[in-house]
């Protein structure tokens, strides 16, 4: 009898040591559940089945010349159908995708893409400093890179980084010259 | 020489003492009981629904404002910490200091402890704008950066201050209760009852290890619990001392602060104690007008010591020359909220001290009105310090009153229902007397060492 | 609806839909503004629940697997991109704002084509940088929900029009409708005084061809001014005033730096001449019967009834001219008033007649404004007038020059309209920029009139008073969607440039004219809209193409006509001065004005509904204001309602205690008790404009005697500051000139030790001063904030429980007896101390201290302890207590909010940030232009707007900078030194013009070892 209970007693007590080593011992950073709630690897399917490595990659087009808002504001926003059309007045005009682009343009509407890389409302981050840090001019794909990744490469857009505060803090305390880290930098 | 009082009347054999304290635990509840539990559980349950809509409204449903930011949470969280100390201080200060008569109210008192922090710890977590985030206070590792908390700030050090107060109550009120619950199983008819009681005695078998170890961990736990005394409540206190607002600002708070915990600790131990006499009458003999009486002496006494305070702080405002302050404490006294400040006085410093006479100290239904007073005293003292600091501090253009809601009145009572729902619990699943300990204590005060002869006087 | 501010009697329906019990109203009666946020059905606060509910959801759902997904969101990027537009980058268009009396120059700052803030035009000659609270608002009301969304056509029977039988309309339509009924001829056009040339010719080329009838009225009229000049000058000008021209300025309740013509204007001038580091400070002398602004500005401060106001300023000239040798008819000196029968001690008006005499030529005095518009108006006027000319000021500090332009209401207009009407010589009646049926008194007959008329045509942009019985309402647009250009001072022109297209289908006033001249077949003008008009003109006058844009990047063209001979007072003036006896037993009535309502044209605008009434600090409510010693005869407390009678005419209203007003006189405020159209002002307060006089076909709105009578009810008044006093306390530090000139600045310096080092900054170091000396109170800065911190608005229930958002305050403090107090005013925001209470005891490090000195609030790592607000002395944090920004996302109104500020959810605590995004921005530029920051680059909106230049914003590691300056000062204090929070905005000393021996409150209740300096 009494033995039963020492046992059960036992029992309880490895459960909870095991528990305690095991949540103290594993590493954070890695541990999948620090990924919770970040979007890593999201690559969602796009109304249009636009391929960066297609223009980016094999066609060596910069990224400037569609995300033209990088160089002079927070966001890079998405290129507006005129740009699109700069080229596909005339390249691949028979292929569907492309049909489908020219008809939303000359009706005056605009594609509904999926939104990739999401920040909080409550974040503000600037895409022309970080461009302007990290890259010359003639070759803003360096910096670009830093963050999502080799765009060049992708059939489908990605997101690499896990874009958690901790992420974006890991470099602005490491990299050179430093970042600010402020609350106000990223939050107001 | 005087000689010794009975600790314990009418004359008891040991089983008659199990007997007598296993009933309640054994017995099926009377009417008194389940009226008043359901009473209780119907005002518990109002308290989590109340509580519910609070969170998934806002805090605006309670008169918490600009300027008066905190308010009966905080009030009524202070007031539950303050209630859960008489417990320890019996049980471990009085044990260290081998007060035996401490022996038959140490349970309850512990128990009363356990349940009053358990109440007053809701309030921290739930006063907050977005209560779903809490754990932010708790230093764990994360991914913002990652992103420690405010070590300097005193709520921080209120959550340790807190917690562990909770768990060495609990473990010591538990490792007190092992033996019992041993007893209990053993005498147990029904199996199920075997069970349960066999897990919760961890299987304690009374032997000569089981006891020498046990005294052992008890003694180490009293001496751990011992300073907690003092930590808790002076870290509570510290939430006000350490800011910069007049009349919060206050060295004397932490020994105040304890004294009134004391204070209030032992008003409840009173109420609740009274109440059980009723419901138990066997008990009586346990807990006897005597325990009574110790401890109306220690409610009269703090309640001056509180008094004392309450005037130090009056001459410290004036005496510090700032103009903030003193206006602070004028404010108290003759502001918008004097009727706050003067219930607080009557209940806290002049009614108590009924207790210089005897006969008033051992009046059942007198030290059960005045321990009431001395609760309802204390709740107002914490609003007091709360509320009227806050509502007129450095910038005149700033004042405001408080705006009391039902919320609020929710709020308090609704705690009430908790503490109470599982008191009454605990009163029929806990033996409410601790047999192991009263057991050593039955001769003490007595004339023949013959049970059988005290029989003759019945 | 227990939330109703004012509980109006039964005999004094709240809104016209209440009234005639329309469904609309039947359906409103559930939705208050501030309900509880307990009812689901409510708007907003059901929302906060949702939200909530969402969180929750969404929270726990992340927080169960690693692999759940956030809200798929869409980016849906432009078709073809407009070249000017950069998304997230703000444009900036010059344009400009009429407001009834008043002319602004601004700058609107647009974001992807939506206007966000606007601030003056810092290049303007009239208010430059500066702007008035209303014209921070009226931004708002751009986004305005209850706004139409496009023309309506009443279909419902002449007889009795209601508009609960509305269709809406296709403009083709009314302009058929509108054609065929022009055709008929006799039109008649009621409208507002427009200082715009185009729009005139339009209007006169337009009735021209209809044989139609301009009739112009305005609330906030100037008639007598400009009657008066005539008689004496010649010409009915409204003139130029320069203040900082004048070392004396009288005004005989003339709330220049409040209400009356162009307060911005005058605030900015009034202060070049109140710099106390100078050899002379200018000093300002109120009468008055209710306090203004400009009365709480005064260095000395009068009571006198309205109806003295003749009698006092026929007192001042006898003294004067006495002093010049002359003196007055008998005729005149009957009517003039002697200090005991004012009320005054003995020789006050001789020592102020003795000051102006002193200061011949660089004086002022000045009356006007509806405070004056009594029985004696113009007689006032003419008296004014001659003052000034006797004492040499024509030409000087008053002038023709640079007068005001368009101001021509006439109330003699109303009353022609009517008679018109009557005899049936109005077939079309056009309304354009006034709402008489609200503006008037129901006493004058309007409405039925209005009935008579075979069409009434509005212009309205909201189903008001008088769209309501209109049969077609043509909504004009809000002035941000619609061109024009105005000369509001005689000699600059502004553009007015539209910066959003039209929201609704709205047509501008003008096009609508050219419309419907067009259908009825007769051209006006060749044009097809008003703008291709209208640049046409003005190209002729600026030039070529390029120069044009010029001028739209420039926004004005001209400057104030200057110089001119002064012009002689007519021989005949004296003689015209008939001074009518309309001396009042017992209380008299004053009808008044408010910084922020006005003729309540922006009532539904909800930053100036809860924005706190710069002389009371009341939100939501208009009251009857009354002395302190009136109401203690009276036992009248704040907040008892009280029936307020005038010749039949009855209100409810509670009564607020006054200080510093006249013993004779009950105050109730304009612009308030809006009837139709405007959900939000619906039940605030009631209209005072019911209780406006008319008496031979003139209309008075002070001085007539009226019946107040106590009534068992109270209402709790919604007043956002807690305390008048300052308790002896040192918090506005403050000196009268003459002391000040002897080193004394009032402020009381404490020896402050730390046993911490100081903080290092190597960057930039933030700093603010405010100098008291030159804030009038004016409160522009608190809407500037408002509206560019995305600060939410609460209602009226909610500031009842101390809960008002705003990061800024401004703290009126009165001193001295309260029958005529002095008053401070003192912007409060959050001070980012040094050693910041706030910051130490957060648990979670949500507020805390940046590299540049600012005390950083993280709304989203706040959990909500409010601790910080406890914790602060200056207690400037405001806590979300609710799902508050709801309130933004009512239709349009989300379209106000700043996307560079997050909005904040509920239960997180928020504060001033020293506009904290604009600084990145400011840095951003400099950084991309690779230069240094420049001193006064980075302006935060409270300093962009304040017309005083009262708030300055810079960095204090540059030792040149004006800030750095400021602080050097020897007027500047810190408030609450004692409590060694270090802040990091300074305030600077308080300066009195005044003889009187003014000790600060401060010295008198202390005896301090700290010697003063």
């Amino acid at each position: 009898m009494s033995f039963r209970h020492q046992a059960r007693l036992g029992q309880l007590l490895a459960v909870t040591v095991a528990l305690i080593v095991g949540l103290t011992s594993c590493n954070w950073k890695q541990f999948t559940w620090g990924h919770i709630g970040y979007n890593t690897g999201y690559a969602p399917k796009q109304p249009i089945p636009f391929s960066h490595k297609l223009h980016a990659g094999d066609n060596k087009i910069q990224c400037l010349y569609c995300h033209t808002n990088v160089e002079y504001a927070k966001h890079s926003a998405i290129p507006s159908l005129n740009i699109c059309m700069n080229c596909h007045l005339l390249v691949a005009t028979d292929k569907p995708a492309i049909k489908e682009l020219q008809q939303k343009y000359f009706a005056g509407e605009s594609i509904n893409w999926v939104k990739v890389h999401m920040l909080p409302d409550h974040v503000k981050f600037n895409h022309k400093r970080h461009v302007h840090r990290f890259s010359k001019p003639e070759d803003r794909y360096v910096a670009c890179q830093k963050c999502h990744g080799e765009v060049a490469k992708m059939d489908v857009i990605e997101q690499i980084s896990s874009l958690s505060m901790g992420w974006c803090i890991d470099c602005h305390r490491n990299s050179e010259p430093k970042g600010p880290l402020n609350c106000s930098t990223c939050h107001h | 020489m005087i000689e010794r009082k009975q600790l314990i009347l009418g004359n008891k054999t040991y089983k008659e003492i199990t007997d007598d304290i296993c009933e309640p635990v054994e017995s099926s509840p009377g009417r008194g009981w389940i009226a008043l539990f359901f009473s209780a559980k119907a005002l518990f349950l109002f308290y989590i629904v109340s509580i519910g809509i609070i969170v998934c409204t806002g805090m605006g449903l309670l008169g918490v404002n600009h300027p008066v930011g905190w308010g009966t949470m905080i009030v009524t969280f202070v007031f539950w910490i303050g209630i859960g100390h008489a417990g320890t201080l019996i049980s471990a200060v009085l044990f260290l200091f081998r007060q035996k008569w401490r022996t038959s109210v140490a349970r309850s008192a512990e128990a009363m402890t356990v349940f009053a922090v358990m109440t007053a710890g809701i309030f921290p977590l739930i006063h907050t704008g977005r209560p779903w985030l809490d754990f932010w206070l708790i230093p764990y590792p994360n991914q913002r950066g990652p992103l420690w908390v405010n070590f300097r700030s005193p709520l921080l050090w209120d959550v340790f201050a807190v917690s562990t107060y909770a768990t060495v109550s609990i473990v010591f009120w538990y490792v007190g209760l092992v033996p019992d619950f041993a007893t209990i199983r053993d005498r147990a008819k029904t199996n199920l009852r075997k069970k349960i009681y066999g897990i919760l005695s961890l299987g304690w078998r009374g032997t000569g290890r089981n006891w020498s170890h046990y005294e052992m961990v008890y003694m180490l736990l009293a001496g751990l619990s011992t300073p907690l005394v003092l930590s808790v409540h002076t870290i509570v206190s510290f939430d006000f001392a350490v800011s910069a607002l007049p009349g919060w600002h206050t060295t004397i708070f932490p020994p105040y602060f304890v004294a009134g915990a004391i204070f209030s600790g032992f008003g409840m131990v009173v109420t609740l104690l009274t109440l059980v006499r009723i419901g138990f009458p066997k008990f009586k003999d346990y807990i006897t007008i005597d325990h009574m009486e110790v401890m109306n002496k220690i409610i009269m006494a703090t309640g001056m010591m509180v008094g004392y305070a309450y005037g130090a702080e009056f001459f410290i405002a004036w005496y510090s020359g700032v103009p903030y302050e003193k206006y602070a404490f004028i404010n108290r006294a003759v502001g918008p909220y004097w009727w706050a400040y003067w219930t607080m006085v009557t209940c806290n410093v002049i009614i108590p001290q009924i207790f210089w006479a005897k006969w008033a100290r051992r009046s059942i239904p007198i030290m059960f009105a005045v321990s009431i007073f001395v609760n309802i005293g204390m709740w107002f003292e914490r609003f007091v310090i709360t509320v009227t600091s806050l509502h007129r501090d450095y910038l005149p253009s700033n004042w405001g009153m408080y705006a009391w809601s039902r919320w609020d009145a929710a709020i308090l009572f609704g705690s009430f229902g908790m503490f109470l729902t599982i008191f009454l619990l605990y009163l029929r699943f806990f033996p409410a007397i601790s047999i192991a300990e009263v057991k050593p204590m039955l001769y003490v005060g007595r004339k023949s060492k013959d049970a059988k002869g005290g029989h003759g006087g019945h | 609806m227990e939330n109703t501010p004012v509980d109006t009697p039964n005999q004094y329906w709240k809104s016209l839909d209440e009234k005639y019990q329309t469904p609309e109203f039947l359906k409103t009666l559930e939705n208050e503004f501030a309900s509880s946020p307990l009812k689901s059905e409510d708007g907003q606060d059901g929302l906060a629940r949702r939200q909530f509910m969402k969180l929750m959801g969404a929270s726990v759902a992340l927080s169960a697997a690693a692999c759940v997904r956030r809200p798929v969101q869409k980016i849906i990027p432009y078709n073809k991109r407009p070249a000017e537009i950069i998304p997230d980058l703000p444009n900036y268009y010059a344009s400009s704002w009429f407001d009834g009396t008043q002319g602004l120059g601004l700058v609107v700052k647009t974001r992807e084509g939506r206007p966000l803030f606007v601030s003056g035009n810092a290049e303007h000659p009239l208010n430059g940088r500066g702007l008035s609270a209303r014209a921070s608002a009226h931004i708002l009301s751009l986004y305005d929900p209850d706004r139409l969304k496009g023309p309506i056509f009443n279909s419902v029977n002449p007889k009795k029009r209601r508009n609960s039988l509305r269709a809406d309309a296709k403009w083709e339509q009314i302009d058929a409708k509108v054609a065929a009924q022009l055709k008929k001829g006799d039109v008649a056009l009621l409208t507002a005084s427009y200082p715009s040339e185009h729009t005139q010719s339009l209007i006169t080329s337009f009735l021209g061809k209809f044989s139609g009838k301009k009739y112009v009225w305005d609330t906030m009229t100037t008639e007598s001014l400009r009657e008066a000049q005539k008689i004496s000058y010649g010409s009915a000008v409204v003139p130029s005033y320069h203040f900082d021209k004048s070392l004396l300025t009288v005004s005989l309740d003339a709330d220049f730096l409040g209400t009356y013509l162009s307060p911005v204007h005058f605030t900015r001038n009034f202060n070049l001449s109140r710099n106390p580091e100078g050899k002379k400070m200018a000093k300002l002398i109120s009468f008055h019967s209710v306090p203004s602004l400009t009365a709480l500005n005064a260095d000395d401060g009068y009571q006198v009834a309205a109806s003295q106001q003749l009698g006092l300023a026929l007192g001042l000239l006898q003294r004067v001219l006495a002093g010049k040798g002359t003196g007055l008819t008998a005729e005149l000196k009957k009517f003039a008033l002697t200090d005991e029968q004012l009320g005054f001690e003995n020789g006050t008006l001789t020592t102020v007649a003795k000051q102006l005499l002193e200061n011949s030529g660089e004086s002022l005095v000045m009356a006007g404004g509806i405070q004056c518009e009594s029985a004696n108006a113009i007689n006032l006027q003419l008296v004014v007038n001659w003052l000034n000319s006797a004492l040499g000021n024509e030409g000087k500090t008053i002038a023709a020059q640079g007068s005001y332009q368009g101001l021509e209401g006439k109330s003699s207009d109303i009353f022609e309209l009517m008679k018109q009407i009557d005899d049936g010589k109005v077939k079309t009646l056009i309304i354009h920029d006034v709402n008489p049926l609200y503006s008037l008194p129901a006493s004058l007959g309007l409405e039925e009139r209005l009935n008579k008329v075979e069409m009434v045509i509005t212009t309205s942009n909201w189903m008001d008073e008088t769209s309501y019985l209109a049969n077609v309402v043509a909504p004009a647009g809000h002035p941000m969607e619609n061109w024009n250009e105005f000369e509001f001072a005689n000699g600059v022109h502004t553009i007015q440039q539209p910066t959003v297209r039209p929201l609704g289908d709205t047509r501008s006033f003008e096009d609508s004219l050219i419309m419907w001249a067009q259908a009825a077949g007769s051209e006006i003008t060749a044009e097809k809209t008003f703008f291709e008009l209208l640049k046409k003109k003005v190209s002729g006058i600026v030039g070529s193409e390029a120069e044009w844009f010029e001028y739209l990047q420039k926004g004005f063209r001209g400057e104030v006509a200057q110089g001119g001979s002064a012009r002689s007072l007519s021989s005949a003036a004296a003689s015209q001065i008939k001074p009518v006896d309309s001396k009042v037993e017992g209380l008299e009535l004053v009808i008044f004005p408010t910084v922020h309502m006005t003729d309540g044209s922006l009532a539904n605008v909800s930053w100036l509904q809860e924005l706190p009434d710069p002389v009371s600090k009341i939100v939501w409510d208009n009251v009857l204001t009354l002395s302190p010693k009136t109401a203690k005869d009276m036992g009248i407390k704040d907040g008892t309602v009280v029936t307020v009678e005038v010749n039949g005419a009855t209100l409810k209203v509670p009564a607020y205690i006054q200080p510093g007003q006249s013993n004779k006189v009950a105050g109730i405020a304009l612009g308030y008790g809006r009837q139709a159209g405007m959900e939000l002002a619906k039940s605030v307060g009631v209209n005072a404009a019911q209780l406006i006089q008319s008496v031979d076909g003139k209309l008075q709105y002070v001085g007539f005697p009226v019946k107040v009578t106590k009534t068992s009810e109270k209402i709790e008044l919604a007043i956002t500051q807690g305390h008048n006093s300052m308790e002896g306390r040192q918090i506005v530090a403050e000196s009268t000139f003459k002391g000040y000139k002897d080193g004394k600045t009032g402020i009381h310096r404490h020896q402050i030790f730390s046993i911490w080092g100081q903080h290092k900054y190597d960057g930039h170091k933030w700093g603010m001063s405010i100098d008291l000396n030159t804030c009038t109170g004016c409160s522009a800065c608190m809407v500037a904030c408002q509206s560019e911190n995305n600060i939410p608005v609460v209602g009226k229930k909610y500031v009842l429980q101390g809960r008002e958002m705003h990061w800024i305050r401004i703290d009126r403090y009165y001193s001295g007896n309260e029958a005529s107090p002095d008053a401070v005013f003192q912007p409060v925001l959050c001070q980012h101390c040094e050693n910041a209470p706030c910051e130490t005891v957060c648990p979670v490090l949500a507020t805390v201290h940046s590299d540049e000195g600012l005390n950083d609030m993280v709304y989203n790592r706040c959990v909500g302890t409010r601790y910080c607000s406890n914790n602060c002395p200056y207690k400037v944090r405001r806590f979300n207590w609710f799902y508050y920004d709801g309130h933004h996302r009512k239709e349009n109104l989300h379209m106000a909010l700043n996307p560079d500020v997050t909005v904040r959810t509920r239960g997180v605590m928020e504060k001033c940030t020293f506009c904290v995004q604009r600084i990145k921005d400011g840095k951003n530029t400099a950084r991309d232009e690779n230069r240094p920051l420049k001193d006064g680059e980075i302006k935060t909106a409270c300093e962009e707007v304040c017309p005083t230049s009262a708030i300055t914003f810079g960095d204090l590691n540059d030792k040149d900078s004006k800030v750095s300056q400021m602080f050097a000062s020897q007027r500047q204090y810190t408030l609450l030194e004692e409590v060694n929070a270090a802040p990091r905005v300074r305030y600077m000393a308080k300066i009195r013009n005044t003889d009187r021996v003014m000790s600060s409150a401060h010295d008198a209740n202390e005896k301090h070892k700290e010697e003063h300096t």
